[in-house]
């Protein structure tokens, strides 16, 4: 018994270590043939800025490597090689011109992150739903125009970052995605969520830079909601039900067509953030609110 | 750091202001006479004087069955055109330029006189002639262009006439339409006419020759190529493209150097009648159409024409070829394109010479180097001299693991010698641009007596701890006062690993040089990342000397610029944090009034801190454009920023809750600067990129490149836009950026990096004389004023030696002669590969041969430099062990 218990501590060590790539026990290689020829174990490579077109193919041999750099290059696909490499748990392809993600992404059990940011994806490959150790993704500014539904089925993701592409359609079973921590939803085309329910955890939420006209019901039934962003929309009015947001320190709406709060916001204890500007309150209402929530600093 | 926020519009601009005034005598689309009544012409028909009053007009293209301005009567056989225009002979170009947009067959007639048949037989030509092949597809609309002598051409009124004919009276579509203008004497302008190979195979080596038969070969207007808007599409995948044309010059017009301008992506090869007169992005050596270019060239880079000077002793009187081969950086490269034009040299433009530098003991004193491309080299002023401290991929001296890539930020951190800092005895802070992060902490010494830089110690930073979950590109940073690092994260993520609230990456994090330890604290003791400072892709920070002011811009996300007020000086734990609004904000990258607001922005609970840049944005900061660098100058202390996608550096005085003063300092991607340089007077454009900023004691502002041409650029601190004080001081080495200057106290030593170079550069020399290799591998070195730097002389060459004096055997197994004649004081040292001297000996007068036996230096060394000195004399020799 005390046996597996070591193991398992063990083992929770190890994970943990290598989730912080320690760059002198895991140090990053660079070069292709230095790493091939380097007498100890290869878990970490960076191909950052080498003006790849394609990958090599000798990347296969190092198939201890959980983390892959190969940010800014100028891939459009995404090689076959990245998916013999079963150990990787941190994938970076940002700025590259990839289109699709092929099926072979499914084959990468072991990711915790896969970072896809400024590439020229549509869609997002339903096989990734097979990663159900995934905890991050980032596919910022892509051209995708729904929200990913395959993410729906990864219950382990804590953190999505789709800012900046072109979505107007969410799914609103986002609640399905459980342990989700951080959703960054902004700059994109939303102008209505629907009935869209949240995960019970949700903690920071940002919709800001949207054309939403008014924040869903579920937005107010998250309880561990930390902090919101909702500026740079088009609402005209919030839900006296914002009283439930009880763990909220900081918002953001600023920049939209609120004339005043519910006086419910009063109840808000833990606020300690305010920002409204940007939207038509006369002076009056600010320092109306200002007297009602004496514990917060609103900025107007 | 990292992303090219490049400007193609102004370079595009630079680019254009470049072409040579050019003279259309008719355009594209004008007004011309036509005959479509399906019959034969008169033979006079085209002859100045024939009656065309009863002809229809109308503007061109005219024709059929393709879109057209003018509709003529369909089918026919033959259409005929003319057109009566006016010139004035001695405005003319040697050659001009017509050019034809036909479909199908052409004979043009200057004043009766056939000048152009194209796609049309030989022989006798009537209505029912027909063209000699169909023309379709993209064919149809294309200008073909031809070159008509001015000798053609009369004084005052002249007629052009055309016919045109179809490939049959059953063809769906007939059309054409023409121009006329001049062409610049003695060159050619951008988008002209070239013959080129591209059937991807390597030509013999006479294909560049005067002379060689390219009559097969294609043609077609500039810019060519594949991948990029091209006017004309040549085979793909090439590595190799071959272009050639035939220009014609007379030698008495030429200025004394002509201007070639050149887009190319990737690199070329130019001769000039067989001659090579332009190596460009392209290795030394042999060149085959295997060979591919130095680096690749993308973004606008892509687009920029690149000026060289040909002398005129390359040319000849009359017919000039030049030819171009085109590589590509590889086969599987989507793009390779190139266009070209050639012209007499704007005259020099006569600056004062700069006075700044009388007594040459600074190490802003230097004579401008000449602009150039990158090259296989780190090129900088002939004043100076560089020494390679580490590099990527150098084990540390102590904890294991190796030196990251991508160096960075590259702070030195003086240890204090009796109190005070010393200039020759400290810590050198190198962040790695990786993700994962990093940061290099490596102690140096200068050896007076070598005048080396020795590195005795290095390690990485310890940024383990669950409390820190690591770093990430670490990108810029700053050295505080009190003498720790601050390394800035430019990359934000919001998980959360180690569950303490914070995001993980995105924070700046101080660090103590002298334990290579973080020492950024939280509340509870653990070590933290500086949190209060905001979350955001951090670049950089500057602290006053004060320690109660911290200055910082983001790269990216708000691309805002940000200030930190200390609550207790000298600690950057807890502050507030306000963020730069511009009071009437920035139109063209330029500020429309002078004055600014510092908002505060929330900082105080752990959600605001994990979301800083929303915040300032929603609050009304003033979105720059990569925001890399603050720092203040120590002459007028102001606030200097640079905006690396707006191509400039501002400048700000600040009041506290306001400022004032808010301008451009320097820059603007077109503006250009003329330098004093070893070759006389140029002229440069400041480019896209300017990142790192520097100042040194006497308030010269150092800028790195990261961009453009990657240089490092020197402001006068009385610079203005108006009279500008700008000198070059490097240019980076292939596919390489300067990063992150810092300098001793005593300013005689600046310590930079050149990150991710390319694996096709040379090897070099430094000041140690040893042969240096960086290929592919950022590299961080020291560079100071010759006589600050490694012992005199050129090491490892051999340079204004005595030839007759000679170091034998070499290689040796200890005892080795020097033939050394009869010099006077004549004195040999020998150093080790650290620069340490293992041997020295004097004699005051010597023998025809003079005997050093080195066997006992040889046990603990392959190689050793030998300084041989005597009065008037002076050599290095490097020895190597048998």
């Amino acid at each position: 018994m005390k046996k597996i218990l070591l193991l398992i501590v063990f083992v929770l060590f190890l994970s943990n270590a290598k989730a912080q790539i320690d760059p002198v026990k895991y140090p990053t290689y660079t070069d292709i043939d230095a790493a091939i020829l380097s007498k100890k174990t290869v878990y970490s490579m960076s191909f950052r800025d080498k003006g790849l077109y394609n990958l090599p193919a000798d990347l296969i041999k190092l198939d201890s490597l959980f983390f892959l750099n190969l940010m800014a290059n100028h891939l459009e696909k995404m090689d076959k090689v990245i998916f013999s490499l079963r150990e990787l748990e941190i994938l970076n392809v940002n700025e590259n011109g990839i289109k699709f993600i092929p099926d072979g992404i499914g084959e990468l059990k072991k990711l915790k992150t896969l970072s896809m940011n400024l590439n020229s994806l549509t869609a997002v490959n339903s096989e990734i739903s097979k990663l159900q150790n995934l905890k991050v993704v980032h596919f910022d500014s892509n051209n995708l125009s729904v929200f990913p539904e395959a993410l729906l089925d990864i219950p382990s993701l804590e953190e999505i970052n789709l800012h900046s592409n072109q979505i107007s359609y969410v799914s609103d079973r986002l609640d399905k995605i459980k342990n989700l921590l951080y959703l960054n939803l902004s700059a994109n085309q939303i102008n209505d969520l629907g009935e869209v329910k949240l995960p019970k955890q949700i903690k920071y939420l940002e919709l800001q830079k949207n054309s939403i006209v008014k924040i869903p019901e579920a937005v107010f039934q998250s309880g561990n909601m930390e902090f919101l962003n909702v500026s740079d929309n088009a609402i005209t009015q919030i839900s006296p039900k914002i009283r439930a947001l009880k763990n909220v320190v900081s918002m953001n709406l600023a920049n939209n067509r609120l004339r005043d709060l519910p006086e419910d916001i009063q109840y808000l204890k833990k606020l300690k953030t305010l920002i409204l500007v940007g939207n038509p309150m006369t002076k009056e209402t600010i320092a109306n609110l200002r007297d009602l929530m004496p514990q917060t600093i609103i900025y107007f | 750091m990292k992303k090219k926020l490049l400007s193609v519009a102004t370079l595009l601009l630079i680019a254009n202001s470049a072409i040579q005034a050019q003279t259309t005598i008719f355009d594209k689309a004008s007004s011309w006479r036509y005959d479509d009544k399906g019959v034969q012409l008169a033979g006079q028909w085209k002859n100045p004087g024939f009656d065309i009053s009863a002809w229809s007009s109308g503007n061109g293209p005219l024709g059929y069955g393709d879109p057209v301005t003018t509709t003529i009567a369909k089918p026919l056989n033959t259409a005929y055109f003319t057109k009566d225009f006016t010139v004035n002979l001695a405005d003319l170009s040697a050659t001009m330029e017509l050019g034809v947009m036909r479909d199908d067959g052409i004979i043009v007639f200057l004043n009766g006189v056939e000048i152009v048949r194209d796609n049309m037989p030989a022989g006798e030509i009537t209505y029912e002639t027909l063209s000699s092949t169909t023309v379709d597809g993209a064919n149809e609309s294309i200008y073909n262009v031809f070159s008509i002598p001015r000798s053609k051409f009369a004084d005052g009124v002249n007629r052009i006439s055309i016919e045109l004919h179809n490939r049959g009276a059953g063809s769906s579509d007939l059309r054409m339409d023409a121009y006329l203008k001049t062409v610049p004497d003695n060159g050619f302008d951008k988008g002209s006419s070239w013959s080129y190979d591209d059937k991807g195979v390597q030509l013999a080596g006479q294909w560049k020759n005067p002379g060689f038969d390219i009559s097969a070969w294609s043609s077609g207007n500039g810019p060519l190529g594949y991948g990029d808007p091209v006017t004309t599409t040549i085979t793909k995948p090439l590595n190799t493209a071959y272009f050639t044309k035939d220009f014609t010059v007379n030698l008495s017009d030429l200025t004394a150097t002509m201007e070639l301008g050149v887009m190319r992506d990737d690199g070329i090869l130019v001769f000039l009648n067989g001659v090579e007169v332009v190596r460009d992005n392209m290795p030394a050596g042999e060149i085959t159409y295997e060979t591919l270019s130095s680096t690749t060239v993308d973004g606008a880079n892509e687009s920029i024409y690149n000026l060289f000077s040909i002398p005129k002793a390359n040319f000849v009187q009359g017919v000039n070829r030049i030819s171009i081969e085109l590589h590509n950086r590889g086969a599987a490269s989507s793009d390779l394109r190139m266009d070209a034009y050639l012209k007499n040299a704007a005259p020099p433009v006569v600056i004062p010479p700069d006075t700044s530098c009388n007594d040459g003991n600074h190490i802003s004193c230097f004579t401008s180097i000449v602009p150039t491309a990158q090259t296989s080299k780190l090129i900088i002023p002939t004043q100076h001299k560089y020494q390679l401290i580490l590099k990527e991929g150098d084990s540390y001296t102590e904890g294991g693991g190796f030196v990251g890539g991508q160096n960075d930020f590259t702070g030195y951190v003086a240890k204090k010698n009796g109190g005070m800092p010393s200039s020759t005895d400290g810590y050198l802070s190198v962040n790695h641009e990786t993700n994962p992060g990093g940061v290099t902490m490596a102690e140096i010494n200068f050896n007076a007596a070598t005048k080396l830089w020795e590195l005795t110690k290095s390690r990485a930073v310890d940024f383990s701890g669950t409390s820190l979950v690591q770093t990430i590109r670490n990108c810029s940073g700053g050295v505080t006062p009190w003498g720790t690092i601050v390394t800035a994260e430019e990359s934000v993520t919001g998980n959360d690993t180690n569950g303490d609230g914070y995001k993980d990456y995105g924070w700046f994090v101080e660090i103590d040089p002298a334990t290579a330890e973080v020492s950024s604290k939280n509340a509870n003791g653990t070590k933290g990342k500086l949190w209060q400072m905001g979350i955001m892709n951090h670049e950089n920070v500057v602290v006053n000397d004060a320690g109660t002011l911290a200055y910082y811009g983001e790269d990216g996300g708000t691309h805002m610029v940000y200030k930190y007020a200390m609550d207790t000086p000298n600690d950057l734990s807890s502050g507030n944090l306000y963020v730069l609004k511009l009071d009437q904000g920035l139109t063209n990258g330029n500020p429309v009034a002078t004055t600014a607001t510092w908002i505060q922005v929330p900082n105080k609970t752990q959600a605001d801190q994990n979301n800083t840049t929303s915040l300032a944005e929603s609050l009304g900061g003033t979105r720059f454009n990569g925001i890399e660098d603050v720092e203040i100058s120590p002459v007028d202390g102001k606030i200097y920023f640079t905006a690396k996608g707006l191509d400039k550096v501002y400048r700000l005085k600040d009041n506290g809750t306001t400022a004032s003063e808010v301008e451009v300092f320097v820059g603007g991607g077109s503006t250009v600067y003329n330098l004093h340089t070893a070759d006389g007077v140029k002229s440069e454009a400041w480019g896209d990129g300017n990142d790192n900023l520097t100042f040194d004691e006497l308030g010269n502002l150092w800028v790195l490149q990261d961009g453009g041409k990657n240089y490092i650029w020197v402001v006068a601190p009385d610079h203005t836009q108006a009279n500008p004080k700008v000198k070059l001081f490097a240019s980076m080495p292939a596919g390489s950026e300067p990063t992150g200057l810092t300098f001793t106290p005593d300013h005689k030593f600046g310590f930079f990096s050149i990150q991710h170079p390319s694996s096709s550069i040379a090897t070099d020399v430094d000041a140690t004389g040893n042969t240096i290799n960086y290929k592919g591998k950022s590299a961080t070195i020291v560079i100071a004023l010759k006589q600050n730097l490694g012992i005199h002389g050129s090491l490892g060459t051999i340079d204004h030696a005595i030839d007759h004096v000679i170091v034998s055997p070499n290689p040796t197994s200890g005892i080795v002669q020097i033939n050394s004649g009869n010099l006077k004081n004549f004195e040999v040292t020998a150093y080790n590969l650290l620069g340490q001297i293992v041997f020295k000996k004097s004699f005051s007068e010597t023998d025809s041969i003079t005997e050093v036996d080195l066997t006992t230096q040889f046990l603990y060394s392959n190689m050793l430099i030998l300084n041989i000195e005597a009065d008037g004399f002076q050599k290095t020799v490097k020895l190597l062990k048998k």
